[in-house]
């Protein structure tokens, strides 16, 4: 039990880092570069995907929670750290790059701090979420077994695999509205 | 006085795009050393464009590109591998709408051009002191220092831009209609602070008031559609046009 939730809080802390370190690329880019909008469409199916679908893979329970935790957290943050980055004003920006500060340097350490509060809420809500959420109500084998061990376990991921795929045909099906939104691209 | 050797800068046949979009065309421009020259001209001619290519702040622009030379005491700034923000310290740019940093305390955003690019002073309360005395804002901000620089007016955030571009001590100062959003005090204020300014470096300033470029110029640039009509300086401009658009416009008759 305190192994797992250790586990979880790990793989999310990791989840978070790679989030911000990806956001942070893709706030930095042009919005329409063929590489991050090759990136964001990989976000998107990850943030859509249960996590579980990805943990089977992993032997041993604490590992697999570690790495759902890992896959729910980090397209919720990178896009949330994305937006938020996006959505600072243009004149902060432009009032370091004029006086000479590279843009990586201005981004981390001009806009960065202006969005810092919006993130830090952010990032927590979705913490505390995902903890909770990977802590009861899971799955509850926990004394080191795996999934689809019994056969309820069985109906369960499959029921969390039709949901992916469901929740994938949502999003190719709505992704023209939500580009327009500017939310995604 | 012999202009011609001291031109700062230089734009020679220079042309700027936004994407496939020519806004600038050919534009030939001397900046004199320790001069204001004035750009005037009707709004969407080319006048803010043509001052972010002097420091290489175009380029930023999706799509944007330039063509053609701008020297900077003889050497062009768009020769290829040359790293566009050193070169930006020399050349400052003041935006129209203050963009003091909203996070950060006056004191900091005086030092916010140095501490960014990893430059510690050796002693930055001499900074400080030295550029807010520079735009007469000392003796309003002494006891203020540490409180955030938006809770200033939005004429003391202007001239707080430029003490924090004048700590980076620039060889140019670029200015794009820096009063276009002050109140006639703060704009006169200004206005003073551009005769000071030429002690030590060279001023473009871009207004849309042809009574500013009259009252503060030196030099004084008429820009339409693009092009550069006619280059001279302020007291034949505006006395003696030598050409009908410039007249026409300085009369009023349009823009
Ligand atoms: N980001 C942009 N993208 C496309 N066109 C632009 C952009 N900024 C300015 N322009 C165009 O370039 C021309 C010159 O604009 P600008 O330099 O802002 O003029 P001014 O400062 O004299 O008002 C205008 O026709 C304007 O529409
Ligand atoms: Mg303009």
């Amino acid at each position: 039990m305190v192994t797992s939730t250790f586990g979880v809080a790990l793989g999310g802390a990791a989840g978070v880092a790679l989030g911000f370190v990806l956001g942070m690329h893709l706030a930095r880019m042009p919005e329409r570069n063929r590489v991050e909008r090759w990136l964001r469409t990989v976000v998107c199916i990850a943030a859509g995907a249960p996590p579980l679908a990805f943990a089977l893979m992993m032997p041993y329970a604490t590992l697999q929670r570690a790495f759902a935790a890992l896959v729910l957290v980090f397209p919720l943050v990178t896009m949330m750290a994305e937006i938020l980055v996006r959505r600072v004003p243009r004149e902060v920006s432009d009032a370091a790059l004029a006086l000479g500060v590279p843009r990586w340097r201005a981004l981390l350490i001009a806009v960065l701090p202006c969005a810092w509060p919006q993130i830090a809420r952010g990032v927590a809500i979705v913490f505390t979420v995902v903890l909770f959420h990977l802590q009861g109500s899971f799955y509850e084998t926990d004394a080191g077994g795996s999934l689809g061990q019994t056969t309820q376990d069985a109906i369960t991921s499959l029921r969390l695999l039709v949901w992916t795929i469901a929740s994938l045909a949502l999003y190719a099906l709505l992704r023209p509205f939500l580009s327009s939104l500017k939310l995604f691209r | 006085m012999n202009d011609a050797a001291r031109v700062k800068m230089h734009a020679r046949g220079l042309h700027a795009f936004y994407g496939r979009k020519e806004a600038l065309c050919n534009v030939t421009l001397p900046i004199i050393d320790k001069r204001v020259t004035a750009i005037i001209g009707p709004s969407e001619c080319g006048k803010s464009t043509f001052v972010r290519c002097l420091n290489r702040m175009h380029e930023l622009g999706e799509g944007a590109s330039v063509r053609g030379e701008v020297l900077l005491n003889g050497s062009d700034i768009y020769a290829s591998g040359l790293d566009p923000a050193p070169l930006r310290r020399r050349v400052g740019l003041i935006a129209k709408r203050p963009n003091v940093f909203p996070t950060m305390n006056v004191r900091e955003n005086v030092l916010s051009g140095l501490r960014l690019n990893g430059i510690v002073p050796a002693d930055s309360d001499e900074v400080v002191e030295r550029c807010l005395k520079r735009v007469s804002l000392w003796i309003d901000t002494k006891d203020r220092l540490l409180e955030p620089a938006v809770s200033l007016s939005i004429g003391e955030q202007q001239r707080l831009c430029i003490a924090r571009t004048l700590a980076l001590e620039p060889e140019v100062i670029l200015m794009d209609e820096p009063c276009s959003l002050l109140d006639p005090i703060a704009t006169a204020k200004i206005e003073d602070l551009l005769r000071d300014l030429c002690d030590t470096c060279a001023v473009l300033v871009v207004t849309h008031s042809v009574q500013q470029a009259a009252r503060v110029s030196d030099f004084a640039a008429f820009f339409l559609l693009g092009a550069l009509v006619e280059y001279s300086d302020t007291d034949t401009l505006f006395t003696k046009p030598g050409d009908a658009r410039t007249e026409d416009y300085l009369t009023g008759r349009f823009g």
